[in-house]
């Protein structure tokens, strides 16, 4: 029977790890070979070069100007997410009136796919109709003609889209997490006459720093391999003003024919965002408290 | 009943499994058997109505041959798996790097074909290209693609809003300023600008840098001749083009602008003029109000200067036998069809656009007569082939011409830029290099 058990997982697991393998454990190791190759992607003609790639990869001005995008991308989303995110965890957790409408409200925006928000947020910084420049107008009682995604703006402009689509699901996160601690320890802090930012200091943050870490690993991942935001933002054509790695990596291998070149570029993206994420955890590692 | 069904369902699929092959195994032989013509081309403004009725008139006058011709927008994702297998269509028109697919073998060499006689005419098929365009698929000495349609860079203006106001088309690049100065006085924004694409403002660079330097200075750009950036007249042409957004010549806002949003703006009379090929009309022609009245004239001449006025740039489509198809014969026969002059004086006609064969121009619409009349009167022309070979370059070059528009570098930093990265071009040893040979009026 025993036997019979581990036969059945094995037929069962066999579909999902074969085509797992398949698609992404082959491609992953293809791209560990392809990637020491000089190579348009096109022909089966393909030269060896070796490190070649990487060493032009550190001597490519482009490459550091895309990674200092990403850790723009990273750092401030991320700073504003989580404050937000907490913020309005907090507030939605202290009683206030229709929070399942706000919970339901703010979590909305991860309902839709990536490309309709960022043609939403194209329209809204559109400098002749966009709601932005509408907005503005009003306030200042003149015509306000912003161009939103011109070189000088486009990256501070990419900072709203990345917060309004991530601060739903984070706030989903810290809900959940804040609704699991024990109110007695409020009570309790409360009795001994904590205001209302020292217990969120004192017990909220505590008791939920697994998942404030956990949102932070999610939020850098997500900010060093940002690609579809940008993209259709910048009309499928970032410049060295909007250029993020993976923007870099798809056009050196899709638009310049320079397959290898692009691999290796992929490759150091995998490696960037695995010490990213090793850092981040490491960074925020606490001793684990238990309620 | 369950076991039945379950029967008929694996018989199903077991036949759909070994009729897939069975098929493409089928459709390859009669491929190389000369019986069919597989085309697979770039599904873009042009439609593919035009050319499934070529295709059609093919089959009438070759009686037991199928052309079949598909189109997609997407056709390079298509293309690539196939290039990859060794199993590509007979004949392709899509944007792909076809110099370096030419360099790694990947494509047919039509050179031969070309010495034939081409279809209706008693010339052979090179010499129903125009020369300039044609000179411009040369690698490695060999003609691996043909030009079809062709576009010239001209300033487009609103003949209706010049008539108006009394606005002359320049005939020097100071009138061409104090043109601007007089639009923008009576309150009209003088340039509309696709700031979202910053490349755009390449031909008016590169021509006022040819009409001041003299067109062996150009080709030294085209061809990256070290120091080429930096020769002083090209600093002098981007400082020009800095001035005139300082000065406001170009619209506000519109490096914010898309291609369509500026020419757009065009179109609705709220700027008087755009820098565009000669596919504006075609591209736009949905969008033209009634009663809007087109025309353009070529970059003016510089006072002074050392290069031939009447020289145009150019831009084309290039088609492509790849050398692993199973009827290179046919796609290469097809694709003579396609540039015979009939077809493609039709087809300039029905599209609004210019097409790289003799005698093509004859029934072109009001709009494009002057661009045509241009060509004919350039002692020769030129094409940015740069952007072609070298697709980072071409990419620097839009960024750097946004930078510098914007006012986020100096002229100087852009033509610093511009070399720096031409000398990375220059010494990337997997980067194949190519040469455009210089055209002799170029040299004096």
């Amino acid at each position: 029977m025993k036997q019979d058990a581990r036969r059945m997982v094995v037929l069962f697991l066999a579909p999902a790890c074969g085509l797992y393998a398949l698609l992404f454990i082959y491609p992953v190791l293809s791209s560990l070979v392809l990637c020491l190759y000089d190579w348009d992607g096109f022909s089966q003609q393909r030269r060896f070069v070796g490190a070649g790639n990487f060493v032009k990869l550190a001597h490519d001005p482009m490459f550091w100007t895309a990674l200092r995008h990403n850790v723009f991308l990273l750092a401030v989303p991320t700073v504003v997410v989580l404050a937000g995110a907490l913020f309005f965890a907090a507030v939605l957790t202290s009683g206030v009136r229709g929070q399942r409408f706000f919970r339901l409200t703010y979590f909305f925006p991860n309902i839709i796919s990536m490309v309709a928000i960022t043609l939403l947020w194209f329209f809204i910084y559109n400098p002749t109709f966009g709601l932005l420049n509408g907005l503005l107008g009003k306030v200042a009682g003149q015509p306000v003609s912003i161009v939103w995604l011109d070189p000088n703006h486009i990256m501070g402009s990419l900072v709203a889209p990345i917060v309004w689509c991530s601060l739903g699901f984070y706030l989903v996160l810290f809900l959940a997490g804040m609704e699991s601690i024990p109110t007695t320890y409020y009570d309790a802090a409360r009795v001994d006459g904590a205001s209302a930012w020292q217990q969120f200091r004192g017990i909220t943050v505590p008791l939920m720093w697994d998942i404030i870490t956990m949102a932070v690993v999610f939020l850098v991942i997500g900010g060093l391999r940002i690609f579809d935001l940008i993209y259709v933002m910048a009309l499928g054509y970032p410049n060295e003003q909007s250029q993020v790695i993976s923007t870099y990596l798809y056009e050196q291998a899709f638009n310049n024919a320079n397959m290898g070149y692009g691999l290796a570029i992929a490759v150091v993206l995998f490696v960037l965002v695995f010490a990213a994420t090793a850092v981040a955890m490491r960074l925020m590692r606490r001793e684990q408290l238990e309620y | 009943m369950a076991r039945r069904t379950r029967a008929t369902a694996t018989l199903i699929l077991t036949c759909t499994l070994l009729a897939l092959p069975g098929c493409a195994q089928r459709e390859r032989a009669e491929r190389a058997a000369g019986r069919e013509i597989e085309v697979q081309i770039f599904l873009g403004g042009y439609g593919l109505d035009f050319f499934q009725e070529v295709a059609r008139s093919y089959e009438r006058a070759h009686p037991g041959v199928q052309v079949s011709l598909s189109g997609d927008p997407r056709v390079i994702d298509k293309l690539r798996p196939r290039l990859l297998a060794g199993n590509p269509p007979d004949l392709f028109w899509a944007f792909l790097p076809i110099w370096r697919l030419a360099d790694g073998g990947v494509l047919y060499d039509l050179d031969q074909a070309l010495d034939t006689p081409a279809y209706g005419q008693q010339v052979t098929w090179r010499e129903s290209f125009l020369p300039g365009p044609l000179s411009t698929t040369v690698v490695k000495g060999k003609s691996y693609f043909v030009p079809t349609d062709l576009s010239v860079f001209m300033m487009w203006y609103n003949v209706g809003m010049f008539r108006q106001h009394g606005w002359r088309v320049p005939g020097d690049w100071d009138q061409f300023l104090s043109l601007c100065e007089r639009i923008k006085r009576a309150g009209v924004a003088p340039i509309a600008f696709q700031g979202r694409y910053a490349d755009y403002a390449t031909p008016m660079l590169l021509n006022l840098f040819q009409r001041k330097a003299g067109g062996r200075a150009l080709y030294d750009v085209i061809n990256l001749k070290p120091g080429a950036w930096l020769h002083p007249d090209l600093v002098a042409s981007a400082t020009t083009i800095r001035e005139m957004v300082v000065k406001g010549y170009f619209q506000p806002g519109c490096m914010g602008m898309t291609h369509t949003e500026a020419q757009m703006e065009f179109v609705n009379s709220r700027a008087a003029m755009v820098p565009c090929g000669t596919w504006l009309k075609a591209e736009q022609r949905d969008t033209i109000p009634r009663g809007f009245e087109m025309s353009c004239f070529n970059y003016p001449a510089v006072q002074g200067g050392k290069g031939d006025p009447s020289v145009v740039g150019i831009s084309m489509g290039y088609w492509c036998v790849p050398a692993q198809a199973a009827n290179v014969a046919g796609g290469v026969d097809f694709l003579k069809w396609v540039t015979s002059r009939d077809n493609a004086t039709r087809f300039a006609q029905a599209k609004d656009t210019l097409f790289a064969i003799r005698g093509a121009d004859r029934h072109l619409a009001r709009e494009l007569v002057p661009a045509v009349q241009a060509m004919n009167r350039a002692k020769y022309t030129w094409a940015a082939m740069m952007s072609s070979w070298y697709p980072e370059l071409a990419k620097r070059l839009n960024d750097g011409l946004a930078a510098l528009m914007t006012g986020n570098i100096t002229p100087q930093e852009f033509c610093r830029r511009m070399e720096q990265m031409s000398e990375r071009v220059r010494r990337d040893p997997y980067q194949p290099k190519y040469q455009v040979p210089v055209p002799a009026e170029a040299e004096g």
